[in-house]
């Protein structure tokens, strides 16, 4: 890798970045080069492009979070929402350059034991959710039962039971529904994120 | 070196080298690696942390046909790093207290230096 391949690839790794950002890393990296004594040493002791732009965002990253979250205390609620997002962003556009760093394998493993504890949280709302729809439904036989024997003796009480009978079926079906969605959205989601991971790294 | 040099401590060093003579880039990275374990990458975050906190600035000096950016220590960074010398000298004697085994509390006078002293010598002599 001469000089030029190495600054375009660090500029593509960098490519998230602000542009003044990316302008002063890259310029940084070619005077470093050009005035090292030797070109090929000077750029195979840097190591990859991928891993040095991983320093490079990550240390723009703690900074920009560092004064997004300074100031937005003195915002309006709207500002502060969006320098939010922005700190979200950052955060992303961190976690992706360290993904793209072949060195980072221990914060690989970390985040997929993340991604696991995520899938654990989703299944135990999922099943707290369905079991909850399976209790209205079960309820509803009894309730209807208990309604309709009823209603010889006491007619307001026979409705108050056939009526919450037909409210729990209504509630459960709908939470069933909930919990289609959630589980279709919710896990489709983290393995599409899960892949797309795998993919990126394999792909360097 | 067997000790690692953290994040705290790369920046004292940086900015004792460059109050030293301003540097750029490349000779600040062969005048820090001569002193400590440093990787090449992870200098230009360090500087620009440091630019950002407004502790160094950068001039432009031609040099071969093309620009050299040097760092210079601003008058901000000079306050910085005569706190940074002064907890590095609380620092290296509560730990120079440990190797010796001494107990009493401020007893201890180390006159002999070890080999680590080269270390410090830049930040306290620059203040």
């Amino acid at each position: 890798m001469n000089k030029r391949q190495f600054l375009n690839e660090l500029e593509y790794q960098l490519r998230r970045m602000p542009q003044a950002e990316r302008d002063d890393a890259v310029r940084y990296y070619d005077e470093f080069i050009s005035d090292a004594d030797n070109e090929a040493d000077a750029i195979s002791g840097l190591g990859s492009p991928a891993s040095v732009a991983a320093d490079i965002i990550a240390e723009w990253g703690a900074l920009t979070i560092a004064q997004s979250s300074e100031a937005s205390g003195a915002d309006t609620k709207t500002a502060g929402a969006k320098r939010k997002s922005n700190a979200f962003k950052v955060f992303w556009i961190v976690l992706l350059s360290v993904f793209a760093a072949p060195a980072a394998l221990p914060v690989a493993l970390a985040i997929g034991a993340a991604a696991l504890a995520i899938g654990f949280a989703l299944l135990a709302v999922v099943l707290s959710i369905a079991a909850t729809a399976a209790a209205l439904i079960i309820s509803v036989p009894v309730m209807l039962v208990l309604g309709i024997t009823a209603i010889p003796m006491s007619p307001l009480s026979a409705c108050m039971a056939i009526g919450i009978a037909l409210a729990s079926f209504g509630i459960g079906v709908m939470l069933i529904k909930t919990v289609k969605i959630i589980a279709k959205h919710g896990f489709g989601g983290l393995v599409h994120w899960i892949s797309g991971i795998i993919k990126r790294r394999s792909g360097k | 070196m067997t000790f690692q040099v953290g994040s705290a401590l790369l920046d004292a060093c940086a900015l004792a080298v460059i109050n030293r003579s301003d540097a750029y880039g490349y000779s600040l990275t062969r005048s820090l690696k001569s002193v400590i374990e440093v990787s090449e990458s992870s200098l230009y975050p360090v500087l620009r942390r440091l630019r950002n906190d407004n502790l160094l600035t950068v001039y432009d000096v031609s040099h071969d046909g093309r620009n050299r950016r040097y760092y210079r220590v601003t008058e901000d960074g000079k306050t910085k790093l005569a706190e940074f010398a002064a907890e590095w000298r609380i620092f290296k004697e509560r730990v120079d207290k440990i190797f010796s085994g001494g107990d009493d509390a401020d007893g201890i006078n180390l006159e002999i230096d070890s080999g680590e002293e080269e270390l410090s010598d830049g930040g306290i002599d620059n203040e």
